[in-house]
């Protein structure tokens, strides 16, 4: 029996690209805003000014990981954000052949550049990763993915590890980069899309192991945040379970997280992009892994 | 020799139980026991992605499920159609332009909602995802459709939805054509507020919502 398994309804997710105001406020040129370090440097830390947060965040789309991994990324104009031209493959075997991730080069390279020029500005930074079926999305359809799940199982573990492998890299390499929290969100994989079967096995076999491995990299200048759609589905299937931190005062939810770092290893109950929310009760749950 | 329910069964249940390559053999074996096409694509293929849907609705099938199962109902139809008497295959249907707004390439969703009313008895044209607004309006022109079906995942592309509406209206070709909308952050509230015709939340419901708006048009054009 599949346990029932919750979904965290989030709008912040269903959001990207850059609002008009923060386009001719901070004049925005494009491709640029999205390609060079200096210059996504400069924004995030604009941003972070103007809606008065503890943090710069990067990147500001969720196609870095993609594009990498040879995704064709339509960089836009700003107002839609980089989304994803067309499938860069066609088929599932396809996806074995990918490279690992070269982080000196392509955008993925400017943004780790960019956190490293945030830090040197004495700045905190939050780069949010994306999760295995948001990357898969951009590379290729995923029914695809579905399909060879039911008739090729060894197929498709060996991408969701290599995506797993991969991941860990880039984490490893934000935290070398001066990062001081790394959020982790798979709107595309949510329980609402792909249906509690594919949540749960995706959770058990790859999500929870993949964090495992990544949480070590917790230490007393960096934490690793999940959206609270990926907390959700590990709390709902019992592979992770609350612990609740009394920090004894009304406190912004960003820096709640700060606070937690050195003492936790994974946080995650709100949005990261909600820069405003507040915690009255003045309590963060941090997750521990089953 | 299998009697034409056995093999309209078999039909179904591939479709229903996912058996994507098995669907062509039972569709072949159909096809050379001399039964008519059109009833193995509606008593066969099309009754098995009803049940499919019906699962969906019980939460029995999530959209992985759906996809695949009409991924059977396709292959089906591949074999089956090319049999079908020309009278059969010119037989006038309601026409429904369907895409995923600018902006926005989720396109789930809305692939659900075309297989859906595909398999409803209604003509799709897909634009894919990613579709620029002007597009909407000039395939709903070319073709003449009854319905344009969008949708989007994101809220900042939400806006769309009523730009198109507008342009229609501009074209004047507003009352000619019903707008359905859906995806993640739309509401009925913001379906009215644009103007649209119609709302819904799953793919199911988008077949009840469009089945609904042509038959009030068929009664007042039979008025």
């Amino acid at each position: 029996m599949v346990q029932k398994i919750l979904d965290y309804k989030c709008k912040r997710a269903n959001a990207s690209g850059f609002n008009e105001k923060t386009i001719t406020g901070l004049q925005l040129e494009f491709p640029k805003s999205y390609n060079d370090a200096g210059t996504m440097a400069a924004i995030s830390i604009a941003i972070k000014k103007e809606e008065g947060s503890p943090v710069c965040l990067l990147p500001f789309c969720h196609t870095v990981e993609a594009e990498t991994l040879g995704g064709i990324i339509n960089l836009s104009d700003g107002k839609f954000g980089p989304r994803a031209a067309t499938y860069a493959y066609t088929s599932v075997e396809e996806l074995l052949h990918l490279s690992d991730i070269d982080f000196n080069q392509g955008r993925i390279g400017e943004v780790l550049k960019a956190c490293q020029m945030i830090k040197s500005q004495g700045e905190t930074i939050v780069l949010e990763v994306s999760g295995f079926f948001t990357i898969l999305n951009s590379l290729i359809d995923v029914t695809k993915i579905f399909k060879a799940w039911r008739k090729n199982v060894e197929l498709v573990d060996k991408i969701f590890s290599f995506l797993a492998k991969n991941l860990y890299s880039f984490i490893e390499e934000a935290k070398k980069a001066g990062v001081a929290m790394v959020s982790y969100a798979d709107p595309a994989g949510s329980v609402n899309i792909i249906g509690p079967k594919y949540t749960e096995l995706v959770a058990r076999n790859f999500t929870v192991p993949f964090l495992k491995k990544t949480s070590d990299l917790a230490d007393d200048n960096f934490i690793i945040h999940l959206c609270p759609k990926t907390s959700l589905i590990l709390l709902s299937l019992g592979v992770a379970e609350r612990k609740t931190i009394d920090l004894s005062q009304r406190i912004n939810y960003i820096e709640a997280c700060l606070k937690a770092i050195g003492r936790e290893k994974i946080i995650g109950q709100a949005c990261i992009k909600d820069t405003q929310a507040v915690l009255s009760h003045g309590k963060i749950t941090s997750l521990q892994l089953v | 020799m299998k009697s034409k329910e056995e093999i309209l069964k078999e039909l179904s249940d591939c479709v229903v139980d996912m058996e994507d390559k098995l669907v062509c053999g039972v569709a072949e074996e159909y096809i050379q026991a001399g039964y008519p096409a059109l009833d193995g694509i509606n008593e066969g293929l099309v009754d098995g992605m009803q049940r499919t849907a019906e699962l969906y609705e019980q939460e029995e099938y999530f959209i992985p499920e759906l996809l695949i199962c009409s991924d059977a109902m396709y292959n089906g139809l591949d074999v089956l159609r090319p049999h079908l008497l020309k009278t059969e295959s010119r037989q006038e249907k309601h026409k429904i332009v369907i895409g995923v707004v600018e902006g926005d390439t989720h396109d789930i969703g809305k692939n659900l909602v075309r297989i859906m009313l595909e398999a409803a008895g209604y003509e799709m044209h897909d634009l894919g995802r990613d579709v620029a607004l002007q597009s909407f309006v000039d395939k709903a022109k070319e073709i003449n459709a009854n319905v344009i079906a969008m949708s989007t995942l994101m809220s900042t592309t939400m806006p769309g939805m009523g730009q198109v509406i507008e342009m229609l209206k501009a074209e004047g070709i507003r009352d000619k054509v019903k707008v359905i909308i859906g995806g993640a952050p739309i509401s009925p509230a913001f379906a009215q507020k644009i103007g649209a015709d119609g709302y819904s939340a799953t793919a199911v419901d988008a077949v009840k919502l469009v089945d609904k708006l042509m038959r009030a048009e068929s009664e007042k054009i039979g008025a």
